[in-house]
């Protein structure tokens, strides 16, 4: 190694879902090499998938992730709806979807903000140290959260990996009495979803600019994305889940257990918060588009150390939209309508609270799964993090190794990686020279 | 008193079992009418898998927390110290699966060695406890038992190992939870040492 080489490690990235690492080498001031290492091992879901009855899939997708299970039922249940010619689009059925997805949203978004991200801005090493000194807003983040839990659990039957979801609606429906019982509750959460923005926003942000390719769902009811819709981005790409595989291409790495997606005619995208965000953000609620201006953020947010900011504003979205839908509801007549397969391809894409996810599944003609196909955030991220990583130190380069690598982590942090739900895939390559 | 898993991680359900075993103790102590000071009475117990929030709630407004949860083999040699007086070392290299510790964690962290988590989760147990005790929630004791296990790959069912010692440790747990819950004890709780499980 010259003496002018540097380079910077991270063995084990701490506050991110499953184990990757981190590694920049730089030779004087000019960055020759960065990797987002993602080394959890690879869990072959969409193997495991095959030869299942397209019922059981919301219930296996479910278990890649603790922390967005209900992205893995939805997008796996518009997808098996797709291929059965089934659609759920109106109507207190897809309220409960969007509710409990709300419910998700709000847990997973409140873990980032306050337990994971926080710290970064207040320089603390974790949630636990920034709680000995910033106790309220470990309490703010512990409240929002047991929000998110208690709407979970009421729809879904558990706080985590939910029981109640099934291809054509649920197995029980809440009745409208225990839905109001959240109220209160969520109300308490929206407000201080509403501080949080104020706060976040006065945070201290180093000046990156995220040039990427932004990729989101936008809902064709005008809604804020979350369940539905088309796959566009901020340079023209307007697709249908059906053709993503046209226009998205996966490719294996080999420092990474996480395929690497990127646009086949433009490469890097990112998606999440800043995509959606840039994308819909004048269907966001007068609540929350109101907490946005006030939060200086104008119609497009690219500085990935704001994102804190986007999911506060997307929190007061999640519990604004929740009441909504708990004002509105009335008990559909059966708690699910019939679906019946058929020899068919369907294609499912929904918004995860870290960005957009993609299930395709080919079904027999007796809905046994033939073929399944799953495209996580994260591994769709994963080129867009690199990148990030690597205007991060070409700013930075004159910081110390010490400085530049948290600084390296913080980029690495803001997407809110899950690199468990990115290592499900099956690419097995054998190279035999 | 709280039983930490996860059940489909073979040993690692093995506070899950042991909480079950003690509620079949306590069960059967009731429909006896063995329950002598009606103690058994005030010990809630509970299974968690381990997600912190809910380990928060779980303990909220308790006097004392008794937790048991697997823990995986000390890699190396090492004795915990002064930081944690009731951790007696288990062994040299491999403690044997089925191995019990108990730790006192109501005024100390866990030792470095047992604070990391095999959940993808951000925070584990030792991260629950600390939250709480930087947050003011986290009852006035802390027991920890952790019990060696030998296997956490996907699958159900305990080592023989770790089976052997569920019955030993529901009914020691459950004897220290009692200890605990007598309102403003006269003498400070018992300490007990590492126990082994029985050779096989």
């Amino acid at each position: 190694m010259s003496e002018r080489t540097r380079v910077l490690r991270t063995d084990y990235l701490a506050r991110v879902e499953g184990e990757g690492a981190m590694y920049v080498r730089l030779d004087g001031r000019k960055v020759v090499d960065v990797k987002l290492r993602i080394y959890e091992p690879p869990r072959f879901f969409e193997a495991l998938l095959r030869g299942r009855a397209f019922t059981e899939a919301p219930d296996i997708t479910a278990r890649i992730c603790g922390i967005c299970p209900v992205a893995y039922q939805m997008s796996a249940v518009r997808a098996m709806e797709d291929a059965c010619g089934v659609q759920i689009d109106d109507g207190p059925l897809r309220d409960l979807r969007r509710l409990i997805y709300c419910g998700e949203w709000i847990e997973s978004h409140s873990l980032h903000v306050y337990m994971l991200h926080a710290p970064d801005f207040l320089g603390y090493a974790g949630a636990v140290e920034m709680a000995r000194e910033h106790r309220a807003i470990v309490e703010e983040g512990l409240l929002m959260k047991r929000a998110g839990n208690a709407l979970m659990a009421l729809v879904g039957g558990r706080e985590v990996h939910p029981i109640n979801v099934r291809v054509g609606g649920f197995y029980r429906v809440p009745r409208r009495r225990e839905l109001h019982t959240l109220v209160e509750q969520l109300e308490a959460a929206r407000d201080t979803a509403l501080a949080t923005v104020r706060w976040a926003s006065e945070l201290p942000f180093p000046e990156v600019d995220c040039t990427t390719e932004l990729v989101a769902l936008t809902d064709p009811g005008g809604e804020y994305p979350i369940d539905r819709g088309t796959i566009r981005s901020d340079r023209g790409l307007d697709i249908v889940p059906a053709q993503f595989d046209e226009h998205i291409v996966e490719d294996h790495v080999e420092h990474s257990n996480a395929l690497h997606a990127r646009i086949r005619e433009r490469g890097t995208y990112l998606t999440g918060p800043l995509a959606r965000y840039a994308l819909s953000a004048s269907a966001l609620g007068a609540l929350a588009r109101g907490a946005a201006r006030d939060a200086g953020l104008g119609e497009v947010c690219t500085n990935p150390f704001q994102s804190i900011v986007v999911r506060g504003v997307e929190l007061v979205q999640a519990c604004d939209e929740a009441l909504s839908i708990i004002g509105r509801y009335e008990e559909p007549d059966a708690p699910a309508i019939e679906v019946v397969p058929r020899s068919a391809v369907g294609h499912g894409a929904t918004e995860a609270p870290r960005g957009l996810l993609y299930h395709r599944y080919e079904l027999a003609e007796d809905g046994a799964i033939l073929d399944a196909r799953i495209v996580p955030p994260t591994s769709q991220n994963q080129l867009a993090i690199e990148e990030n990583l690597r205007a991060v130190v070409e700013d930075g380069v004159d910081l110390s190794d010490q400085q530049l690598t948290l600084r390296c982590e913080q980029a690495i942090r803001n997407h809110d990686p899950c690199i468990s739900c990115a290592t499900h895939f099956l690419t097995l390559t054998v190279d035999r020279g | 008193m709280i039983g930490v898993g996860n059940p489909l991680r073979h040993d690692d359900a093995v506070g899950l079992e042991v909480a079950r075993r003690a509620q079949a103790l306590v069960e059967d102590a009731a429909s006896s009418g063995r329950m002598a000071h009606a103690r058994e009475a005030r010990i809630a117990i509970c299974e968690q898998e381990g997600e912190p929030l809910a380990l928060l709630e779980a303990w909220e407004g308790a006097d004392a927390v008794v937790l048991v949860d697997a823990m995986h083999r000390p890699h190396t040699a090492r004795r915990t110290g002064p930081a944690i007086p009731d951790a007696e070392e288990a062994t040299h290299g491999a403690a044997p699966a089925g191995t019990i510790q108990r730790l006192d964690a109501s005024t100390r962290p866990l030792p470095a060695d047992l604070s990391s988590s095999s959940s993808t989760h951000a925070l584990g147990l030792a991260g629950a406890l600390e939250l709480g005790r930087a947050l003011g929630r986290l009852p006035a004791r802390v027991i920890l038992y952790g019990v060696v296990g030998a296997r956490f790959d996907a699958g159900v069912g305990l080592s023989p190992a770790v089976q052997e010692v569920v019955g030993q440790l529901a009914a020691r747990a459950l004897r220290e939870a009692n200890e605990l819950s007598r309102p403003r004890s006269p003498t400070p709780p018992r300490r007990a040492s590492t126990a082994r499980s029985p050779p096989r």
